[in-house]
Order: C-alpha cells, then sequence, then structure tokens
C-alpha cells in the first residue's frame, strides 16, 4: 500500500460547509470522514462517493481549539487506470474549493500496489 | 505405473519430435502485442506508462541521433488510461450500472484499444545491408460480450466486508503510532470499541446493516485473540501488514472477474512494420503487415465449452503481391481434469511473379496455393500443473517436404488449461 498524506489550512468564509468526495478512474475504495477525531461518515467500495453536511461556520468554530476536518481514503486498484484518483471538494456557501489526490499505484522502485492510502487534513479557522 | 508412463512417453515422443516442428495447436488466437509480433520478436522488458509524460520521457531516452530510435524499444500504450477519467466510476466500469456513455460501442473500443511500437535490427536478405526495423501495431475488442452481473455483486459484497475491517485496522494503526496503547490487551479493546462505534451508530457506514459490522467483529475479534503478537514493536508490524493486505485477494480477484465476460466476443488487430536500411529515412521500405479478426462465444451456460473463429490477411510491401490468407474455428471443452479441442485452418497463399511468355514479353504470373489443417487435442490433468497431451490430425501440405503430413502427437507439458476467453 502506498502512502500519502497532505496538510491543509482552510479559512471558512461564510459557510455552510459541506464536504464532498469521490474515488473515480474507474477504481472503488473506501472514504472516511471525521470532524474533530468524531467520525463523521464511512462509505465502502460500490458507492465510492460523499457528500456530507459538516456544519454552519459557527457550529464548526465553536471552541478554542482549531478545527480539525480529516479525509481517509484508501483507493483499491481494481481498473486498468494506473492511477488512485480523489478529488475532494470543500462547499463553502457558494464558494468550491478542489482538491485532487492522483498519485501512482506503482511506487519508486516499480511494484505496483494493490491500494493507495491518502489521509488528508485541513485545519479549519 | 508412473515407469510405464515414462517409458510410453520416451517411445511415442522421439517419434513426434518432428511433426512438432510445424505443429501449432491454439493458432486461433489473435497476438496480444501485434506490433512485435509483426517483428518477429518477443521482448522480455515492455514498458507500460502510466501518463503521457512517461512515454514523453521513455522516447526521449531512447533516441537515437542516426536511426531515430534505439534498438530493441518494445512499448505498449493503452490511450484511454493515460488520461484522468473523473466521471467512470467503479460500477460503471465493472458493469453494475449502465454507461452513461451515449455510444457504448465507441466507449469499449476506445477502453480497449492498445497500441504496440518496437524496434529492432534490420538486415535485408538480399544485399547484406543492415539497419533498424519499427514494428507498429493495434488490437482492440469490437464486441466485448456481457459481464457476469451475479458473480461481480457478490465479489463486490466481499470487497465491502473487506474494506470495512481494513478501516478498522487503520483506525488502530492511528492508536498506536500516537503512543496511546501499551499492552496486547489494551489493542484487542481498542479493537472492539472501534467496531463498537459502528454498532451503536450503524448510520456512520453507509449501505452496510448492523448485523454484519457485529460478525465482522466477532470474526476479527476471534482472529485477533489467536494470532495477535505479544509485544507492541510485533503488534505494531503485525496491524499494519493487516491494514495493507486486508482485502488484496478479493482485488485481484476483481480484476481477474473484470475480464471475463459472456456472450459474443470480437477482435480486431493489425500490425505493420517498416524497414530503415543504413538507417537512413530517405530510403525507408515497407515491411510486412497484417490484420487478424478474432471472435470467440461460449457455447454452453456455464462457458466451459467454447467457439473460437480467426481470419487473418498477412502480406509483405517487399514481395508485393505475395499474401497468405487464413480462416479457421475451433470448438473446446475445458473440464476440471481434462481438455479437448478440436481446430480446422484453411490457407490460401498467392505470390506474383514476373517471368516472361512463350514469345518472350515479361508478364505478372501468380502462384496460388490453397491448404488445410485440422487437429483434434485432449489434454489429460495428471497431477497439479502437469498435462498428458495426445494430438492428432492433418497438417498443412508442403510443396518442398516429401513427409507425410499426418498428425500424431504425445506429450508432457506443465501448463494448465489455457483460458479461452479473450483478454483484456
Amino acid at each position: 500500500m502506498r502512502k500519502f498524506r497532505e496538510d491543509n489550512d482552510y479559512s471558512i468564509n461564510d459557510g455552510p460547509i459541506k464536504v464532498s468526495a469521490k474515488i473515480r478512474n474507474g477504481h472503488t475504495g473506501s472514504i472516511k470522514v471525521e470532524l474533530n477525531d468524531e467520525t463523521v461518515i464511512l462509505v465502502l467500495s460500490g458507492d465510492d462517493v460523499v457528500e456530507e453536511y459538516i456544519g454552519t461556520k459557527n457550529e464548526i468554530i465553536s471552541s478554542d481549539e482549531e478545527p480539525e476536518l480529516y479525509i481517509r481514503t484508501k483507493v483499491n486498484r481494481a481498473s486498468d487506470h494506473p492511477k488512485a484518483m480523489v478529488s475532494i471538494t470543500i462547499h463553502d456557501g457558494e464558494e468550491n474549493t478542489l482538491y485532487e489526490l492522483n498519485e501512482s499505484f506503482t511506487d519508486e522502485e516499480g511494484t505496483v500496489h494493490n491500494k493507495v492510502k491518502y489521509e488528508t487534513y485541513f485545519d479549519m479557522s | 505405473m508412473k515407469k510405464l508412463l515414462v517409458l510410453f512417453l520416451i517411445i511415442t515422443g522421439a517419434a513426434s519430435i518432428k511433426a512438432q516442428d510445424s505443429l501449432k495447436f491454439n493458432d486461433l488466437v489473435a497476438p496480444e502485442n501485434p506490433g512485435f509480433q509483426i517483428l518477429g520478436i518477443s521482448p522480455q522488458n515492455i514498458f507500460r506508462p502510466g501518463d503521457t509524460k512517461a512515454l514523453g520521457t521513455y522516447f526521449l531516452n531512447n533516441v537515437d541521433d542516426g536511426s531515430g530510435l534505439i534498438k530493441d524499444v518494445a512499448v505498449e500504450v493503452t490511450p484511454y488510461w493515460l488520461t484522468k477519467r473523473p466521471d467512470l466510476s467503479f460500477k460503471e466500469y465493472f458493469g453494475l450500472v449502465p454507461s452513461k456513455s451515449k455510444n457504448r460501442f465507441f466507449e469499449d473500443v476506445k477502453q480497449t484499444f492498445v497500441l504496440s511500437l518496437a524496434t529492432t535490427d534490420y538486415e535485408s536478405t538480399t544485399d547484406s545491408i543492415t539497419g533498424r526495423s519499427w514494428g507498429f501495431g493495434f488490437r482492440t475488442m469490437l464486441l466485448r460480450g456481457t459481464p457476469r452481473v451475479a458473480e461481480r455483486i457478490q465479489l463486490l459484497e466481499q470487497l465491502r466486508q473487506q474494506d470495512f475491517v481494513s478501516e478498522i485496522y487503520s483506525d488502530v494503526v492511528e492508536e498506536l503510532e500516537e503512543g496511546n496503547l501499551n499492552n496486547r490487551q489494551a489493542v484487542l479493546e481498542v479493537f472492539s470499541s472501534k467496531f463498537d462505534i459502528y454498532v451503536n451508530n450503524p448510520n456512520l457506514v453507509v449501505n452496510f446493516e448492523k448485523e454484519q459490522v457485529e460478525y465482522l467483529k466477532s470474526a476479527t475479534l476471534e482472529y485477533l485473540r489467536e494470532n495477535l503478537p505479544n509485544s507492541i514493536p510485533e503488534i505494531t508490524s503485525f496491524v499494519e501488514e493487516k491494514e495493507e493486505n486486508t482485502g488484496d485477494a478479493i482485488i485481484v480477484k476483481i480484476r481477474e472477474e473484470s475480464l471475463v465476460r459472456k456472450g459474443l466476443q470480437v477482435q480486431l488487430s493489425g500490425a505493420s512494420s517498416i524497414n530503415i536500411p543504413n538507417n537512413d529515412f530517405e530510403a525507408v521500405r515497407g515491411g510486412n503487415y497484417g490484420l487478424w479478426l478474432t471472435v470467440s462465444h461460449p457455447i454452453s451456460k456455464k462457458g466451459d465449452l467454447q467457439f473460437a473463429g480467426l481470419a487473418r490477411y498477412l502480406g509483405s510491401f517487399e514481395n508485393i503481391g505475395a499474401t497468405n490468407t487464413d480462416i479457421g474455428f475451433s470448438l473446446s471443452q475445458t473440464k476440471k481434469n481434462y481438455s479437448l479441442s478440436g481446430e480446422f485452418i484453411y490457407r490460401s497463399f498467392e505470390e506474383e511473379f514476373s517471368t516472361f511468355d512463350i514469345s518472350g514479353q515479361s508478364i505478372t504470373a501468380i502462384n496460388k496455393d490453397n491448404s488445410y489443417r485440422f487437429t483434434a487435442n485432449l489434454q489429460v490433468k495428471i497431477t497439479g500443473d502437469t498435462n498428458l497431451n495426445f494430438s492428432a490430425g492433418k497438417d498443412f501440405d508442403s510443396k518442398i517436404t516429401t513427409d507425410s503430413n499426418i498428425i500424431a502427437l504425445v506429450g508432457v507439458n506443465f501448463d494448465l488449461f489455457r483460458n479461452q476467453f479473450l483478454k483484456f
């Protein structure tokens, strides 16, 4: 399994915040969404798409601590496409911000893996 | 019994060696890499790029100032998969939901269109001039058949369960990385609590029943109680390995299943070669060319009785007018312990050549020849991957030798029965 981690800072505009994520290129896999270490939703192979309401700006930034949105996707190499494509969109009111993850199943040494795991963190403010 | 069998094989094997030179069973198969076959080569290392950048880099690294490309280039490209497919979902790819594409035929052709390119040394047979030969080829499915939906739904359900367990392993890996766990019992309790999140709130996992979560919890904990190591470093390695490997076997089965289809399948392949004497591009000559059309259709419901047909047209730019046309079909029955097949190929050869008529005028004459071959083949599994092979039939007529064209072979091979499905 290839593992990737990405840390992003996201400044909430007006909200409310909704998150969507999908696995494509014909592959399948699981998507887990957490807010402040609490599971919000988990989808498994065959569903491959998440569209989940997270909350208003005030609901998310309700404490002194910096809120953290965490999205973990594990892509299974099910199709012929050589790359594990995941697109994550943060919907902030009318604004959409797209984050695209598109790594190969083949590592630097030429080994072809059956899974790619992406861990994407958003420090919300 | 085994000694008798070996003695029988030695006696019959010696008699059959000569015939084996000319006989090839399963001729009714299209070339997997037409661009390589047209040059008569079988490269060991084939480059299959994952994107256009990798393809460009490969060609840049293999350019030769003199001859364009260096020797032993072998590349196979599926253009459809070189770019991102942000609209292609797994269920659509796996044939579990209808395609969003308006024209399924062109979508299938695009998905299965494979290009192959290879280079090798060129040496003219007439004037000893050397240089480089390039071979280009393509293959695509014109008809792909239909997927085995029931089998695919079952595999997807198994994968969903494995995904879920893999998610639990990932959660526990995170706890171990944070250093929150210091003994085996604590790890087992965390596993139990991670499952309980979904037992207590089944709505957190989409389209998954509470009973499934409870069953997977019980099965996983039972397995862990027996197999989880004792020390934390060993436990960490064990859980990380499980996170990586859980579901791998099903993923492989899904990739294999995506190749298996029922119904009519038709594959078109083509190839051509060019020769570059003295590596001088101004002197480029056409080489050989070929076109293959392969048809496959299961006859029985289980797919163990299979029909295959092939039409093949081969020619040469260097010897204009010389063509070879083969049309053939085969029937094969594959069972657990034996495989029985029959194959018939009709061959038509035509060659134009310059000569003189009775009055001394230069004319173009045509030399035509038709021949056919039929063979029957029985493979019986002895043990494991070892098969006993019986073959009989008639080979193509030969103008050069006076040997009999009756075929009778007995041999042993160590391959499993060949998969009769067209593969992509």
